[in-house]
Protein backbone atom coordinates (compact mmCIF):
# COMPACT_ATOMS: atom_id res chain seq x y z
CA UNK A 1 0.00 0.00 0.00
CA UNK A 2 1.54 3.26 -1.21
CA UNK A 3 2.43 5.77 1.88
CA UNK A 4 -0.43 8.60 2.48
CA UNK A 5 -0.34 12.30 0.78
CA UNK A 6 0.54 14.13 4.04
CA UNK A 7 3.72 11.63 4.66
CA UNK A 8 5.32 12.96 1.55
CA UNK A 9 3.93 16.83 2.39
CA UNK A 10 5.11 16.37 6.25
CA UNK A 11 8.70 15.38 4.57
CA UNK A 12 8.88 17.94 1.97
CA UNK A 13 7.85 20.65 4.47
CA UNK A 14 11.08 18.89 6.95
CA UNK A 15 13.20 20.33 2.91
CA UNK A 16 13.19 17.15 1.55
CA UNK A 17 12.37 18.34 -2.37
CA UNK A 18 12.68 14.47 -3.96
CA UNK A 19 9.79 13.86 -1.76
CA UNK A 20 7.39 16.02 -3.82
CA UNK A 21 8.67 14.25 -6.95
CA UNK A 22 6.19 11.17 -5.84
CA UNK A 23 3.26 13.16 -5.49
CA UNK A 24 3.94 15.05 -9.02
CA UNK A 25 4.34 10.88 -10.19
CA UNK A 26 1.16 10.03 -8.42
CA UNK A 27 -0.97 13.24 -9.59
CA UNK A 28 0.63 14.50 -12.85
CA UNK A 29 -1.53 12.47 -14.88
CA UNK A 30 -4.93 13.51 -13.55
CA UNK A 31 -3.47 17.46 -13.95
CA UNK A 32 -2.81 17.05 -17.01
CA UNK A 33 -5.70 15.73 -18.54
CA UNK A 34 -8.24 18.26 -16.23
CA UNK A 35 -5.37 21.08 -18.41
CA UNK A 36 -6.10 19.54 -21.25
CA UNK A 37 -9.77 19.12 -20.96
CA UNK A 38 -9.86 22.87 -20.43
CA UNK A 39 -7.20 24.47 -23.11
CA UNK A 40 -7.44 21.42 -25.63
CA UNK A 41 -3.79 21.67 -26.70
CA UNK A 42 -0.95 19.55 -25.33
CA UNK A 43 1.95 21.83 -25.36
CA UNK A 44 -0.24 24.55 -22.86
CA UNK A 45 -1.52 22.21 -21.03
CA UNK A 46 1.59 20.70 -20.42
CA UNK A 47 3.01 24.22 -19.23
CA UNK A 48 0.11 24.65 -17.31
CA UNK A 49 0.25 21.32 -15.46
CA UNK A 50 4.10 22.29 -14.81
CA UNK A 51 2.82 25.42 -13.37
CA UNK A 52 0.36 23.94 -11.09
CA UNK A 53 3.34 21.49 -9.29
CA UNK A 54 5.17 25.08 -9.24
CA UNK A 55 2.30 27.02 -7.75
CA UNK A 56 1.26 23.81 -5.48
CA UNK A 57 5.06 23.51 -3.96
CA UNK A 58 5.54 26.91 -3.10
CA UNK A 59 2.00 27.52 -1.18
CA UNK A 60 2.20 24.03 0.50
CA UNK A 61 2.18 25.68 3.83
CA UNK A 62 -1.31 27.16 3.08
CA UNK A 63 -2.49 23.47 2.31
CA UNK A 64 -4.34 23.21 6.03
CA UNK A 65 -5.20 19.26 5.05
CA UNK A 66 -9.23 20.33 5.50
CA UNK A 67 -9.83 18.57 1.97
CA UNK A 68 -7.42 15.87 0.09
CA UNK A 69 -4.36 16.74 -1.10
CA UNK A 70 -5.43 15.80 -4.44
CA UNK A 71 -8.88 17.63 -4.92
CA UNK A 72 -6.28 20.62 -3.24
CA UNK A 73 -4.58 20.38 -6.57
CA UNK A 74 -7.39 20.13 -8.92
CA UNK A 75 -8.78 23.09 -8.00
CA UNK A 76 -4.83 25.11 -8.48
CA UNK A 77 -5.26 23.22 -12.19
CA UNK A 78 -8.73 24.41 -12.70
CA UNK A 79 -8.25 27.91 -11.93
CA UNK A 80 -4.47 27.98 -13.61
CA UNK A 81 -6.24 27.26 -16.86
CA UNK A 82 -9.46 29.58 -16.62
CA UNK A 83 -6.35 31.84 -15.61
CA UNK A 84 -4.61 31.01 -18.95
CA UNK A 85 -7.90 30.99 -21.16
CA UNK A 86 -8.74 34.61 -19.99
CA UNK A 87 -4.99 35.81 -20.89
CA UNK A 88 -5.18 33.93 -24.18
CA UNK A 89 -8.43 36.00 -24.51
CA UNK A 90 -10.25 32.73 -24.72
CA UNK A 91 -13.29 32.50 -23.55
CA UNK A 92 -14.67 28.78 -22.00
CA UNK A 93 -17.69 27.07 -25.35
CA UNK A 94 -21.24 28.32 -24.24
CA UNK A 95 -24.19 25.89 -24.37
CA UNK A 96 -25.72 25.72 -27.38
CA UNK A 97 -29.19 24.73 -27.90
CA UNK A 98 -29.38 21.56 -29.37
CA UNK A 99 -32.53 20.08 -31.64
CA UNK A 100 -30.67 16.52 -30.91
CA UNK A 101 -31.04 15.34 -27.66
CA UNK A 102 -32.79 11.95 -28.58
CA UNK A 103 -30.44 8.87 -28.22
CA UNK A 104 -30.71 4.89 -27.99
CA UNK A 105 -28.64 3.83 -25.26
CA UNK A 106 -28.32 -0.09 -26.29
CA UNK A 107 -27.97 1.02 -29.56
CA UNK A 108 -25.08 2.91 -29.03
CA UNK A 109 -23.64 0.05 -26.91
CA UNK A 110 -24.38 -2.59 -29.30
CA UNK A 111 -22.05 -0.82 -31.70
CA UNK A 112 -19.32 0.00 -29.04
CA UNK A 113 -18.99 -3.82 -28.69
CA UNK A 114 -18.31 -4.76 -32.14
CA UNK A 115 -15.53 -2.04 -32.24
CA UNK A 116 -11.70 -2.83 -31.26
CA UNK A 117 -10.51 -1.72 -27.81
CA UNK A 118 -8.78 1.16 -29.73
CA UNK A 119 -11.10 1.99 -31.99
CA UNK A 120 -13.70 2.64 -29.07
CA UNK A 121 -11.10 4.56 -27.09
CA UNK A 122 -10.71 7.25 -29.78
CA UNK A 123 -14.74 7.60 -30.26
CA UNK A 124 -15.26 7.96 -26.62
CA UNK A 125 -12.08 10.50 -26.39
CA UNK A 126 -13.32 12.21 -29.50
CA UNK A 127 -17.11 12.96 -27.92
CA UNK A 128 -15.89 14.10 -24.83
CA UNK A 129 -12.98 16.73 -26.45
CA UNK A 130 -16.70 17.83 -28.48
CA UNK A 131 -17.79 18.51 -24.42
CA UNK A 132 -17.91 22.17 -23.28
CA UNK A 133 -14.58 22.81 -21.60
CA UNK A 134 -16.37 22.87 -17.76
CA UNK A 135 -18.37 19.77 -18.72
CA UNK A 136 -15.30 17.34 -19.59
CA UNK A 137 -13.77 18.81 -16.31
CA UNK A 138 -16.69 17.62 -14.32
CA UNK A 139 -17.26 14.35 -16.29
CA UNK A 140 -13.64 13.40 -15.89
CA UNK A 141 -13.71 14.48 -12.00
CA UNK A 142 -16.69 12.25 -11.50
CA UNK A 143 -16.30 9.12 -13.35
CA UNK A 144 -12.74 8.57 -13.71
CA UNK A 145 -11.44 9.73 -10.33
CA UNK A 146 -15.25 9.45 -8.40
CA UNK A 147 -15.21 12.82 -6.69
CA UNK A 148 -18.40 13.42 -5.28
CA UNK A 149 -21.13 16.13 -6.32
CA UNK A 150 -19.05 17.84 -3.38
CA UNK A 151 -15.70 17.79 -4.34
CA UNK A 152 -16.46 18.90 -7.62
CA UNK A 153 -18.37 21.83 -6.24
CA UNK A 154 -15.27 22.75 -4.21
CA UNK A 155 -12.84 22.65 -6.98
CA UNK A 156 -15.10 24.19 -9.61
CA UNK A 157 -16.29 26.95 -6.77
CA UNK A 158 -19.53 26.03 -7.57
CA UNK A 159 -22.90 25.13 -5.45
CA UNK A 160 -23.38 20.54 -5.24
CA UNK A 161 -26.62 21.40 -7.09
CA UNK A 162 -25.51 23.30 -9.65
CA UNK A 163 -23.02 20.56 -10.23
CA UNK A 164 -25.49 18.06 -10.42
CA UNK A 165 -27.47 19.70 -12.82
CA UNK A 166 -23.80 20.15 -15.11
CA UNK A 167 -23.18 16.82 -14.54
CA UNK A 168 -26.56 15.85 -15.55
CA UNK A 169 -26.83 17.63 -19.12
CA UNK A 170 -23.24 16.74 -20.05
CA UNK A 171 -23.87 13.30 -19.86
CA UNK A 172 -27.20 13.43 -22.14
CA UNK A 173 -24.92 15.65 -24.41
CA UNK A 174 -21.87 12.89 -24.11
CA UNK A 175 -24.60 10.31 -25.10
CA UNK A 176 -25.71 12.08 -27.67
CA UNK A 177 -22.43 12.89 -29.32
CA UNK A 178 -21.10 9.04 -29.23
CA UNK A 179 -24.67 8.36 -31.13
CA UNK A 180 -23.59 11.35 -33.43
CA UNK A 181 -20.40 9.80 -34.61
CA UNK A 182 -21.62 5.87 -34.26
CA UNK A 183 -24.43 6.92 -36.44
CA UNK A 184 -22.66 4.92 -39.66
CA UNK A 185 -21.94 1.70 -37.59
CA UNK A 186 -25.44 1.87 -36.07
CA UNK A 187 -27.69 2.12 -39.08
CA UNK A 188 -25.07 -0.73 -40.33
CA UNK A 189 -25.86 -2.58 -37.80
CA UNK A 190 -29.64 -2.28 -37.97
CA UNK A 191 -29.29 -2.95 -42.18
CA UNK A 192 -27.74 -6.50 -41.08
CA UNK A 193 -31.53 -7.36 -38.40
CA UNK B 1 -34.82 6.71 -14.40
CA UNK B 2 -33.65 3.02 -15.22
CA UNK B 3 -32.12 4.36 -18.75
CA UNK B 4 -30.19 7.43 -16.74
CA UNK B 5 -28.45 4.96 -14.26
CA UNK B 6 -27.96 2.74 -17.02
CA UNK B 7 -25.90 5.71 -19.22
CA UNK B 8 -24.61 6.26 -15.92
CA UNK B 9 -23.08 3.75 -15.70
CA UNK B 10 -21.88 2.92 -19.38
CA UNK B 11 -19.70 6.19 -19.30
CA UNK B 12 -18.70 5.77 -16.15
CA UNK B 13 -17.27 2.39 -17.25
CA UNK B 14 -16.38 4.12 -20.98
CA UNK B 15 -14.40 7.12 -19.09
CA UNK B 16 -12.63 4.25 -16.91
CA UNK B 17 -11.69 2.44 -20.22
CA UNK B 18 -10.44 5.59 -21.98
CA UNK B 19 -7.88 6.52 -18.83
CA UNK B 20 -5.82 9.79 -18.43
CA UNK B 21 -3.80 11.85 -20.94
CA UNK B 22 -0.08 10.97 -20.32
CA UNK B 23 2.18 14.41 -19.95
CA UNK B 24 5.91 14.10 -22.04
CA UNK B 25 8.58 11.35 -20.02
CA UNK B 26 10.33 14.40 -18.61
CA UNK B 27 7.37 15.66 -16.59
CA UNK B 28 8.44 15.08 -13.31
CA UNK B 29 12.32 16.37 -13.77
CA UNK B 30 11.03 19.44 -15.46
CA UNK B 31 9.06 20.23 -12.70
CA UNK B 32 11.79 19.71 -9.89
CA UNK B 33 14.11 21.68 -11.78
CA UNK B 34 11.31 24.89 -12.16
CA UNK B 35 10.95 24.36 -8.59
CA UNK B 36 14.68 24.51 -7.72
CA UNK B 37 14.92 27.70 -10.11
CA UNK B 38 11.78 29.81 -8.20
CA UNK B 39 13.59 28.67 -4.54
CA UNK B 40 17.10 30.28 -5.71
CA UNK B 41 15.34 33.11 -6.77
CA UNK B 42 13.01 33.14 -3.54
CA UNK B 43 16.42 33.03 -1.44
CA UNK B 44 18.07 35.96 -3.60
CA UNK B 45 15.47 38.32 -3.49
CA UNK B 46 14.16 37.35 0.10
CA UNK B 47 12.75 40.27 1.68
CA UNK B 48 14.90 41.77 4.79
CA UNK B 49 13.23 44.65 6.00
CA UNK B 50 15.70 47.79 6.69
CA UNK B 51 15.32 47.92 10.55
CA UNK B 52 15.59 44.50 11.71
CA UNK B 53 13.45 43.76 14.86
CA UNK B 54 15.89 44.71 17.43
CA UNK B 55 16.35 48.14 15.88
CA UNK B 56 12.97 49.12 16.53
CA UNK B 57 12.75 47.80 19.75
CA UNK B 58 16.03 50.20 20.65
CA UNK B 59 14.31 52.51 19.14
CA UNK B 60 10.76 52.76 20.35
CA UNK B 61 12.72 52.12 24.10
CA UNK B 62 14.53 55.37 24.07
CA UNK B 63 11.57 57.35 22.62
CA UNK B 64 9.42 55.83 25.61
CA UNK B 65 12.54 56.60 27.71
CA UNK B 66 12.71 60.26 26.84
CA UNK B 67 9.09 60.76 27.32
CA UNK B 68 8.37 59.13 30.74
CA UNK B 69 11.47 61.29 32.06
CA UNK B 70 10.30 64.28 30.91
CA UNK B 71 6.72 63.35 32.13
CA UNK B 72 8.39 62.52 35.66
CA UNK B 73 11.28 64.30 35.76
CA UNK B 74 11.57 66.97 38.28
CA UNK B 75 11.76 69.76 35.55
CA UNK B 76 13.79 72.15 37.81
CA UNK B 77 16.55 69.51 38.06
CA UNK B 78 19.82 70.62 36.55
CA UNK B 79 21.24 67.31 35.25
CA UNK B 80 23.55 68.00 31.93
CA UNK B 81 20.99 65.82 29.88
CA UNK B 82 17.98 66.95 30.54
CA UNK B 83 18.96 70.76 29.64
CA UNK B 84 21.12 69.27 26.96
CA UNK B 85 18.02 67.46 25.26
CA UNK B 86 15.95 70.04 26.21
CA UNK B 87 13.35 67.86 27.93
CA UNK B 88 11.87 70.59 29.61
CA UNK B 89 10.23 71.97 26.63
CA UNK B 90 8.29 68.87 25.78
CA UNK B 91 6.53 68.98 29.59
CA UNK B 92 5.74 72.28 28.55
CA UNK B 93 4.33 71.58 25.35
CA UNK B 94 0.37 72.22 24.46
CA UNK B 95 -0.77 70.20 21.77
CA UNK B 96 -4.32 71.45 21.03
CA UNK B 97 -3.03 75.27 21.17
CA UNK B 98 -0.45 74.43 18.36
CA UNK B 99 -2.58 72.91 15.62
CA UNK B 100 -3.77 75.10 13.58
CA UNK B 101 -7.72 75.51 13.37
CA UNK B 102 -9.26 74.74 9.92
CA UNK B 103 -12.95 74.83 9.85
CA UNK B 104 -14.71 71.95 8.26
CA UNK B 105 -17.98 72.30 6.04
CA UNK B 106 -20.42 69.65 7.52
CA UNK B 107 -20.68 68.34 3.94
CA UNK B 108 -16.79 67.87 3.67
CA UNK B 109 -16.90 65.53 7.00
CA UNK B 110 -20.45 63.57 5.83
CA UNK B 111 -18.53 63.06 2.22
CA UNK B 112 -15.11 61.77 3.86
CA UNK B 113 -16.45 59.50 6.10
CA UNK B 114 -19.05 57.84 3.42
CA UNK B 115 -15.09 57.78 1.34
CA UNK B 116 -13.93 55.87 4.33
CA UNK B 117 -16.94 53.92 4.72
CA UNK B 118 -16.51 52.32 1.36
CA UNK B 119 -12.90 51.92 1.22
CA UNK B 120 -13.40 49.75 4.26
CA UNK B 121 -16.01 47.54 2.55
CA UNK B 122 -13.18 47.49 -0.65
CA UNK B 123 -11.21 45.40 2.10
CA UNK B 124 -13.97 42.50 2.73
CA UNK B 125 -15.94 42.57 -0.46
CA UNK B 126 -13.34 43.01 -3.22
CA UNK B 127 -9.63 42.61 -1.73
CA UNK B 128 -9.96 39.44 0.81
CA UNK B 129 -12.24 37.42 -1.60
CA UNK B 130 -9.59 37.70 -4.35
CA UNK B 131 -6.99 36.91 -2.17
CA UNK B 132 -8.42 34.04 -0.82
CA UNK B 133 -8.97 32.66 -4.29
CA UNK B 134 -5.49 33.05 -5.24
CA UNK B 135 -3.79 31.52 -2.00
CA UNK B 136 -5.27 28.40 -2.62
CA UNK B 137 -6.20 27.72 0.98
CA UNK B 138 -7.25 24.02 1.43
Amino acid sequence: MSLKDQHYIDCIQQGDTNAYSVLIDRYKYMVFTLALKMVKRREEAEEISQDVFVKAYTALNTFKGESKFSTWLYKIAYYRSLDYLKKQKRSLQTHTIDSDTEYHLPAIENVMDTLELKERKKVIQEAIALLKEEDAVVITLHYFEELTLKEIAGIMNLDANTVKVRLYRSRKRLAVLLKNRLEPEILENYGRR
Amino acid sequence: MEEDKKLNEFLKKSVKMVGLEKPSSDFTQVVLSKITKETQIQKEYKYTPLFSKTAWVVVCSVVVAIFVSAIFANSSTESTLYTLLKLNQLTAFNLSGSLPNIPFLNIFMYGFCAIAFFAWMHIFLVYKPFKKRYQWQS
